[in-house]
């Protein structure tokens, strides 16, 4: 748990950090999709499924990690929750259910979506329940952009029992 | 229960959670206690996020600082050299007013020249300028620098020449006492001073009296300041007194002369 306490924390600083082209790094969804697809092991497979546990421990750090992204944010909690936890939850049931197996290309395209899916629902919230007007071409040319260059993880991190 | 079941219970426990939250906030002011409490949760976060912060920029600053060192440190330099080359510009100048000045007093002005090199005769008290025949300088003119005499022209090229200077033994220069008008001849001693001679013992010479040239020995014109005496010794002579004269013209400190004709 402590790696995972260490990873978070190490993920919220690169990004503070870190810019690329202009634009903010979101490796904290890397690292989501990373926790959920570790979770997918053949030992807890049965007929393709890793049980509800692996699925409800993914969504859980899913969502304590976007939970610690809004207290950080200093903002209201809650969109970051939300939306950190669907990718907890998705990246574990896509190559269970959807994709059935991981290829590094698969790796990298479900990556790119989910950054997509994590900015567009984070964003959509915020606006919704914090009342803020913001410049939507910006937002959506961000979440393409963390969406390219998160892509890499995608590629480098597979699922537990991948051979 | 079902895995479907369970799926849409996981999803349906965030959905609720995340709206629960956010409409509470959202319908809570933000100095609310649940702010503040949400607030104090992310200070070890905030504390370490501004430490490396401040180490980042500690350490950007302590590179400017290091290159703009190197930098000024360049400049420092440059100016330095530069001052120097001023502070030289500027004594140049003045040199070249005082030869003008010169030039204009002096009615057999020849030619300026400067001293380019210290002959390398050893047994003469040499030094070269850079005018010569084509210049209109001709054997035995006399060079002076603005301060006084400085020696006579010695030997003569194109578009160079050799002066002796004054205090060479070979160097000889009638003069007068510019105050009792008393007459004597100059000669070199090879050291930094000279010797009037035959000047008799009852002459009263004072030390500190200017010495010019009287222009009777038909090679110098006359009244060109050529020294002051320095010592004056009656004691233990024979039929002159023994008189050293400190040139005016240090031969160290010859720059620019010119040159004039009897």
């Amino acid at each position: 748990m402590l790696k995972w306490l260490l990873f978070i924390f190490f993920a919220f600083l690169i990004q503070n950090r870190l810019r690329i082209f202009g634009f903010p790094l979101t490796i904290s969804t890397a690292l989501v999709y990373y926790y959920g697809v570790k979770g997918i092991h053949r030992k807890y497979r049965t007929d393709g499924y890793v049980g509800s546990t692996a699925e409800l421990k993914s969504t859980a750090f899913g969502a304590f990690v976007g939970m610690l992204e809004d207290i950080l944010s200093g903002s209201i909690i809650g969109p970051a929750l939300f939306s950190k936890g669907l990718i907890g939850f998705f990246s574990i049931i896509t190559f269970t259910d959807v994709l059935f197996k991981w290829t590094p290309l698969a790796g990298g395209l479900v990556i790119a979506v989910f950054t997509c899916i994590d900015g567009t629902v984070f964003a959509a919230l915020r606006m919704l329940f914090s009342d803020i007007t913001p410049n939507i071409s910006v937002i959506f040319q961000t979440i393409i952009i963390q969406a390219v260059l998160n892509i890499p993880f995608g590629i480098i991190f597979k699922p537990a029992d991948y051979d | 229960m079902s895995r479907g079941k369970k799926r849409v219970l996981i999803l349906l426990v965030l959905f609720l959670t995340a709206f629960i939250l956010m409409t509470i906030q959202h319908s809570s002011q933000r100095s609310g206690k649940i702010f503040i409490l949400l607030r104090s949760l992310s200070y070890p976060y905030d504390m370490i996020n501004s430490l490396t912060s401040s180490a980042k920029n500690t350490l950007k600053e302590f590179w400017s600082a290091f290159d703009e060192n190197k930098r000024l440190k360049k400049d420092l330099r440059d100016a330095l050299f530069e001052r120097q080359r001023y502070s030289e510009v500027i004594h140049e100048n003045k040199r070249l007013n005082e030869m003008l000045n010169m030039k204009e007093h002096l009615p057999n002005y020849v030619t300026t020249a400067k001293v380019i090199a210290r002959g390398y005769d050893k047994l003469l008290n040499i030094v070269i300028m850079d005018k010569g025949k084509n210049n209109g300088v001709k054997k035995d003119m006399a060079v002076m620098s603005p301060a006084g005499l400085v020696g006579k022209v010695y030997s003569v090229k194109d578009d160079f020449s050799e002066v002796l200077l004054l205090k060479d033994p070979n160097f000889s220069v009638a003069v007068r006492l510019q105050n009792s008008r008393r007459e004597g001849i100059i000669s070199g001693t090879g050291h930094n001073y000279c010797l009037l001679k035959y000047v008799p013992p009852e002459e009263s010479v004072v030390k500190g009296e200017l010495v010019i040239t009287s222009g009777l020995d038909g090679v110098f014109p006359q009244g060109l300041p050529v020294g002051v005496i320095s010592l004056v010794k009656k004691e233990g002579i024979e039929f002159f007194q023994y008189i050293q004269v400190l040139p005016l013209q240090s031969d160290a400190k010859i720059e620019e002369v010119a040159v004039v004709s009897k």
